[in-house]
């Protein structure tokens, strides 16, 4: 259902866009042609890895994880998000799966935040351009966010 | 043939050869893991391409100079409404807005503008919204999104606070 309202409002987009100007929206579909491409390698291999964990632990065995160690699971995934910055596109996809292995909301509202703002792996890129100072500041700020969305997600959800 | 096409097709057969060598010891294992996987696979490609052509949208329709005005520091409220707006309204991850908001901060931005533009363009975007909602659930991404909007404009304030003179600006051509 909700695919299918997503994709029939993107052909709607594309088409207002195609009647005003064929050139930008030529250049649109190129982006996301291209952009598609650069994600599936990756997609490709994450899908296959929560689908392997999925098959090869038990459903149950991993929800244990999350809910007996409901902080550890709530942490684990706030760091894990920390250190990575991926793409949207594929961060929503692995939290979903998460979700259904029995990951909480609360621990993937923060994993989400986190996984989107804060990048330990990529502050290098972010140094360069701001300084350390800036950086670290920003980053530190962030991961406080994320964790007090989560914990506030915990009490609304 | 495109190098990311080809990668693709590469980590598809590695995939593959590593289910068929688990096939010989686990044969119903490799099964299910692959019965994942295509499942997997489906959930990702009825959802994606909307989004990244809406995304692409976006980014022809919203041009990078208007990005580059209006957040100097008078701005006040208009400024971080503008900064919300430049950051949800363009494409790509955290780090392809770091040029982005060097040229801001070298046009006089000031930081809590500079910072809601980073938060916003990592965290709020209207396609990924609604890639939050399909993947997770609509409750789920308004609250994080009402939870999220004052963060972002606190921790830019906040930052302002605790960093008030900017950094020198280096090149904008320093991180591309």
């Amino acid at each position: 259902m909700f695919p299918m309202v997503l994709l029939v409002i993107a052909l709607g987009g594309v088409g207002l866009s195609g009647i005003r100007d064929r050139t930008r929206t030529r250049t649109a579909l190129m982006y996301a042609a291209k952009s598609g491409l650069g994600l599936l390698p990756p997609l490709l291999a994450m899908t296959a890895g929560v689908g392997l964990t999925m098959a090869a632990v038990p459903a149950s065995v991993i929800a244990q994880l999350f809910h007996a160690h409901g902080a550890v699971g709530f942490f684990l995934l706030a760091g894990l998000g920390a250190l990575l910055t991926i793409p949207a596109p594929m961060a929503y996809p692995l939290a979903g799966s998460l979700y259904h292995m029995g990951a909480s909301l609360s621990a993937l509202a923060s994993f989400i935040t986190t996984l989107t703002m804060v990048g330990i792996l990529t502050s290098p890129m972010e140094i360069k351009a701001f300084g350390r100072r800036f950086t670290l500041i920003r980053q530190a700020l962030s991961l406080l966010l994320a964790l007090l969305i989560g914990a506030l997600m915990g009490v609304l959800v | 043939m495109n190098p990311k096409v080809q990668n693709s097709l590469l980590i598809v057969a590695i995939i593959l050869l590593l289910h068929l060598a688990l096939w010989v010891p686990f044969p119903a294992l490799a099964v299910r893991s692959l019965g994942q996987w295509f499942t997997g696979i489906g959930e990702v490609l009825v959802i994606v391409p909307s989004v990244l052509i809406l995304i692409g949208l976006f980014d022809a329709w919203v041009p990078k100079e208007v990005v580059e005005q209006g957040l100097g520091p008078t701005s006040g409220l208009r400024g971080v409404l503008f900064a919300l707006l430049l950051g949800t309204g363009a494409a790509g991850p955290l780090y392809a807005a770091f040029p982005i908001g060097l040229s801001l901060r070298a046009k006089g931005a000031r930081t809590a503008n500079l910072v809601i533009f980073l938060g916003a363009w990592a965290t709020i975007k209207i396609p990924m919204l609604m890639m939050e909602s399909a993947f997770l659930s609509t409750r789920f991404a308004l609250l994080r999104l009402a939870m999220t909007l004052p963060g972002i404009i606190a921790c830019g304030f906040l930052m302002e606070y605790l960093e008030p003179k900017p950094a020198t600006a280096l090149s904008p051509l320093a991180c591309e």
